[in-house]
C-alpha cells in the first residue's frame, strides 16, 4: 500500500507495461512501492519552480499538494534496517530538469519536514553520507537525470531508461547502484582520486572514452574503481564479477579497464564462449596499454578488447554458432566486496591520518539492531567509552551478543611500509587501539557470551585479542562498574607453554573473501591476524572474528581457538 | 581386539575407505549406504535424521557391545564418516596404547588445527595431552579408547558414553575430554594415524556452535565438573 496523504493516494499501485522486458524491470512489476510519483505530480511541481530552477526535489514532489504547492510532512517514514523502500516515478521528467533525491527526501537543509527517517542506516544524524547499504530503490519507466549522487539509493534502469548522474561527486560517498548509467561526457566516469565513492552499473552508455577512475596507480595501491560495470543487481559480493558480451556487442565501455585491474590483482581473466557445438576458453595472451587479446589456441579464435571499449573478433563467429551465444568474461576481480553488504561491511579505504576522511572512520557497537558509535580517542583510536578516567561498559544485547563493527573500513599507512614502499594495510600496527570494556559484574554466571568483530580487514601484525598489550582490538574485562582498575584476566585453555600471566586469547576467525593467493590461511598460532600475502597489491584479507566466553564461578573462560 | 565405529551422513562414497568390518551408523540413511555396506561386509545401524553425533556414536557402541564378546582390554575406534584413515596400521594402534598404558589415543588429521592449539611439536609415537581445560584437544573425528576407560566414562555419565544432551554441532567431545581428566584417564595424540580432512578451525561455519557451547557450560556446571585454568606440561612419549 502506498500512502501519500497530500496527494490522496491510498492504493496499491500496479505498474503495467511501462517497463521494458528486461529481467530487472520484470521484477520491478511485482514489487511493492512505498511512494509513487505520477506525471501530474511532476508537472504541477515543475509549474511552481522559478524559470531558473531546474532541480526537482523528489521529497518536495512527494509532499506536494495536488496543485503542486509545497505541503507538510509531519511524520517521516521510517526505513527499517535491511528493508529498503521503493519509489516509483511513473512520469517523465521534462528535458533539462534533474531529480534531486537529496534535499527534502532525506532532510538535508530542510526545516519543513523530511520524508524519510533513515536513522536505522546512520550513526550520526538522519542520513549517513557514506552509506553503502541498500536504502532506497528508485524505479522509473522513463530516463531521467539525477542532480546529486546519493549513497544508498539504487536506480533501477535499463538501456531504454538510463539514468544520468550529473556531477557525481565524492561529497556523497558510498555506493550507488545503477542499472544503466548514461554519461554526459567522459568526465562522468572520472570521479577523481576518490576511493570512497562507487557507482556499480549494468551498462554505461554515451559519453566519451571510458577512463579509469581513480588513476591506474591509485587502483594499484588498493583503491576501488569509481565506476564498475557489473551485474548491479547481484552486486559484487564475491569480489569477482562476470561480464556478458552479447554476440552483437561491438563495444563494452569499461571492460578493458576492469580486466586490466583484475590482471593487476593477479587474477586471470578468461573469456568463455558457449554455443551448441561446444565451448571455447580464451586466455589472455596480450596485455598492453592499448589492447587486450584473448586467444583460443585450438580454434585460432581471437578476441581483442580496446581501451575505448571496442570489441573486435577474429575468426569468431565463422563456421558455426559462436555468434549466437554470449561470451562470458570470467574471473574478473574487482577490489573489495561491495554491493549487497551489511552496514559495517563497508569496504572503503580511509586514510585516517588524513583530515579529509578521519571524520568518516567510525567504530560502532550494535545492541539489538541499533548501532552506537564508539567515541574516538585521538585520530586512530576508538574506545567505548573513555571519559576522563571512567570507562563505560557495554551491555550485551538480549541474545548475549555484542557486535563490534567498523562502520567503515579504514586505511592506515604505517611506518611498516618501509623502504619507501607505499603499502596500504588496514588496521595494522599497534597504534590503532580499539577497545571494549566489559564489566564482569554484569555478566551472568554460566551464560555463553559472544563478541563478534566484523569485518576485520587485517594486514600483517594486526591483532585482536583479549586483554593484550600492543594489540589492535582489545576486550577488557573489569571487575567493577566503577572501574577501580582491577582487570579480570580470562582463563586460557590449553597453551601451557605460554608465559603465565599474559593471557592472550585468539578469536575464531572466518575468512570472508576468498583470497587471490592460495597461501592465505587462517591466523597463525601466535595470535597475529591474518597476514595478507597480497600486500603491496592493496588487498586486505577480510575476516570475521568471534570470541565466545562464559563466567563460571566468577572466572572468565574464553572458548576460542 | 580392535573394533571400529563410523558415523556417517551422506558420506556413502567413503565407506570402502574404512577398516573392513567397521560398524557404520547412518544418520538419515539412503539405500546406497546399506548396499555399499553389504558389498564390503560391514554391519550397520540405521537411525532417523537426528544430527546428534554423540548419540549416533552411542548407537554404534551399543551394537558392538551387544554383538561381540568385548572385554576390558579391547579397544574401540571411532571415526567420522569423512575422516577415513590415510596412514593407518591397526597393529601400531594397539602397540602404542599398550606400551604407554593409554586410555584414549586421539588421531591426527591432515590439516590439524589442534597442533596450533597444543603448540608443542608432536612426534610420531604419541604425545600425552591435557584434557582438563574447557577448550581441550579432545576431538571425536577419530580416536581409539580402551573399553575399561569407556566403562568408567559411562558409569560417570549415567550409562552414556557420549552425553545425549549435546544436540548441536560441537562440544560433545571436549566434554569427554574434561571427563577423562576428571577420571584420571591418560589421553595422547598420535601422528601415526593420519585421517583425511581437517580438524578444528571451522567452528564458525556451524551456526549452532554457540548453542553447543551453552549446552557444554550447562552440563559442566550441573555436574560441577572441575575445570583447570592452565594446562599441565605436555609429555612426549
Amino acid at each position: 500500500m502506498q500512502n501519500n496523504p497530500n496527494q490522496n493516494i491510498h492504493t496499491d499501485y500496479v505498474a503495467f507495461d511501462v517497463f521494458k522486458p528486461m529481467a530487472a524491470n520484470q521484477l520491478a512489476k511485482s514489487i511493492h512501492y512505498d511512494f509513487v510519483i505520477t506525471q501530474d505530480m511532476i508537472d504541477n511541481y515543475v509549474a511552481h519552480l522559478s524559470a531558473s530552477d531546474f532541480s526537482i526535489d523528489v521529497g518536495g514532489v512527494i509532499a506536494s499538494n495536488p496543485d503542486g504547492t509545497s505541503g507538510p510532512w509531519e511524520t517521516p517514514v521510517v526505513i527499517p534496517y535491511g528493508k529498503p523502500i521503493n519509489i516509483f516515478i511513473a512520469g517523465k521528467v521534462p528535458d533539462g530538469y534533474y531529480l534531486n533525491f537529496h534535499t527534502r527526501l532525506i532532510g538535508i537543509g530542510t526545516p519543513v519536514g523530511n520524508i524519510l527517517d533513515c536513522t536505522a542506516y546512520s550513526v550520526d544524524g538522519n542520513w549517513d553520507k557514506t552509506l553503502t547499504h541498500d536504502m532506497v530503490n528508485v524505479f522509473s519507466a522513463y530516463p531521467y537525470a539525477v542532480s546529486v549522487l546519493v549513497a544508498g539509493f539504487n536506480f533501477w534502469s535499463t538501456p531504454e531508461t538510463p539514468v544520468t548522474i550529473n556531477s557525481p561527486h565524492p561529497n556523497n560517498k558510498g555506493i550507488t547502484k545503477v542499472g544503466s548509467y548514461k554519461t554526459l561526457s567522459s568526465g562522468d566516469y572520472n570521479l577523481g582520486e576518490y576511493e570512497d565513492c562507487q557507482i556499480i552499473c549494468g551498462a554505461c552508455l554515451g559519453g566519451g572514452a571510458y577512463s579509469v577512475s581513480p588513476s591506474v596507480g591509485h587502483i594499484q595501491s588498493g583503491y576501488r574503481p569509481a565506476v564498475v560495470v557489473a551485474d548491479w543487481m547481484q552486486g559484487c559480493t564475491a569480489g569477482s564479477l562476470y561480464y556478458s558480451i552479447n554476440h552483437n556487442d561491438t563495444s563494452k565501455p569499461g571492460l578493458f579497464q576492469q580486466v586490466g585491474q583484475s590482471y593487476w590483482y593477479n587474477t586471470e581473466p578468461t573469456l568463455y564462449e558457449m554455443h551448441p557445438n561446444g565451448a571455447y576458453l580464451y586466455r589472455l595472451t596480450k596485455n598492453t596499454s592499448d589492447e587486450l587479446t584473448f586467444a583460443n589456441p585450438e580454434s585460432g579464435k581471437l578476441i581483442h578488447i580496446h581501451p575505448n571499449g571496442d570489441i573486435i573478433r577474429q575468426s569468431v563467429g565463422s563456421g558455426g554458432s559462436s555468434s549466437s551465444s554470449p561470451i562470458i568474461v570470467r574471473d574478473v576481480f574487482v577490489p573489495y566486496k561491495t554491493g549487497a553488504v551489511e552496514v559495517g561491511d563497508t569496504l572503503i579505504n580511509f586514510d585516517v591520518t588524513s583530515s579529509q576522511y578521519s571524520d568518516d572512520a567510525k567504530m560502532t557497537v550494535c545492541h539489538d539492531g541499533k548501532f552506537e558509535q564508539i567515541p574516538k580517542n585521538g585520530d586512530t583510536s576508538w574506545e567505548y567509552e573513555c571519559v576522563g578516567s571512567s570507562y563505560k561498559h557495554f551491555e550485551f544485547d538480549s541474545n548475549n551478543r555484542l557486535i563490534w563493527k567498523t562502520w567503515y573500513m579504514y586505511h592506515y599507512e604505517t611506518s611498516a611500509s618501509s623502504g619507501g614502499q607505499s603499502v596500504p594495510v588496514v588496521i595494522n600496527e599497534v597504534n590503532n587501539k580499539n577497545c571494549l570494556y566489559l564489566s564482569v559484574d554484569k555478566l551472568a554466571n554460566g551464560v555463553v557470551y559472544e563478541i563478534v568483530m566484523e569485518i576485520c580487514a587485517l594486514g600483517s601484525n594486526a591483532r585482536f585479542c583479549v586483554i593484550p598489550g600492543d594489540m589492535n582490538f582489545y576486550v577488557y574485562f573489569y571487575a567493577a562498574l566503577d572501574n577501580d582498575g582491577t582487570v579480570v584476566y580470562p582463563k586460557r585453555w590449553a597453551e601451557s607453554n605460554r608465559t603465565i600471566g599474559v593471557p592472550y586469547v585468539r578469536p575464531n576467525f572466518e575468512l570472508l573473501v576468498e583470497a587471490t593467493d592460495t597461501s592465505v590461511s587462517p591466523p597463525a598460532p601466535m595470535y597475529s591476524g591474518v597476514s595478507s600475502p597480497s600486500q603491496g597489491k592493496g588487498e586486505p584479507v577480510l575476516a570475521r572474528a568471534v570470541i565466545h566466553f562464559a563466567k563460571i564461578n566468577g572466572e572468565i573462560y574464553v572458548m576460542s581457538y | 581386539m580392535l573394533y571400529h565405529i563410523v558415523i556417517s551422513h551422506n558420506q556413502t562414497e567413503h565407506i570402502s575407505k574404512f577398516p573392513k568390518g567397521s560398524v557404520f551408523v547412518f544418520d538419515d540413511p539412503t539405500g546406497a549406504d546399506a548396499l555399499e555396506c553389504d558389498k564390503y561386509g560391514n554391519p550397520y545401524v540405521l537411525v532417523p535424521q537426528t544430527g546428534n553425533r554423540g548419540m549416533n556414536r552411542n548407537a554404534g557402541l551399543s551394537y558392538v557391545l551387544s554383538h561381540y564378546n568385548v572385554v576390558d582390554d579391547d579397544i574401540i575406534e571411532f571415526f567420522d564418516g569423512d575422516r577415513f584413515p590415510k596412514e593407518y596400521n591397526p597393529t601400531k594402534v594397539i602397540e602404542l596404547m599398550d606400551k604407554h598404558n593409554l586410555s584414549v589415543m586421539l588421531y591426527s588429521c591432515e590439516h590439524d588445527k589442534r597442533h596450533h592449539k597444543i603448540y608443542v611439536p608432536l612426534s610420531n609415537g604419541a604425545t600425552i595431552v591435557d584434557t582438563g581445560t574447557l577448550c581441550n584437544p579432545f576431538y571425536s573425528c577419530g580416536f581409539a579408547i580402551r573399553v575399561s576407560a569407556l566403562k568408567k566414562i559411562m558409569e560417570y555419565n549415567d550409562g552414556y558414553f557420549f552425553e545425549p544432551r549435546f544436540t548441536r554441532w560441537g562440544s560433545e567431545d571436549q566434554y569427554i575430554g574434561l571427563v577423562c581428566d576428571y577420571l584420571n584417564l591418560k589421553v595422547a595424540i598420535t601422528l601415526d594415524v593420519m585421517l583425511n580432512g581437517n580438524v578444528g578451525g571451522d567452528e564458525l561455519k556451524h551456526t549452532d556452535y554457540r548453542e553447543s557451547l551453552q549446552q557444554y557450560i550447562d552440563i559442566v556446571m550441573a555436574r560441577n565438573l572441575p575445570i583447570r585454568n592452565q594446562s599441565r606440561p605436555f609429555e612426549t612419549i
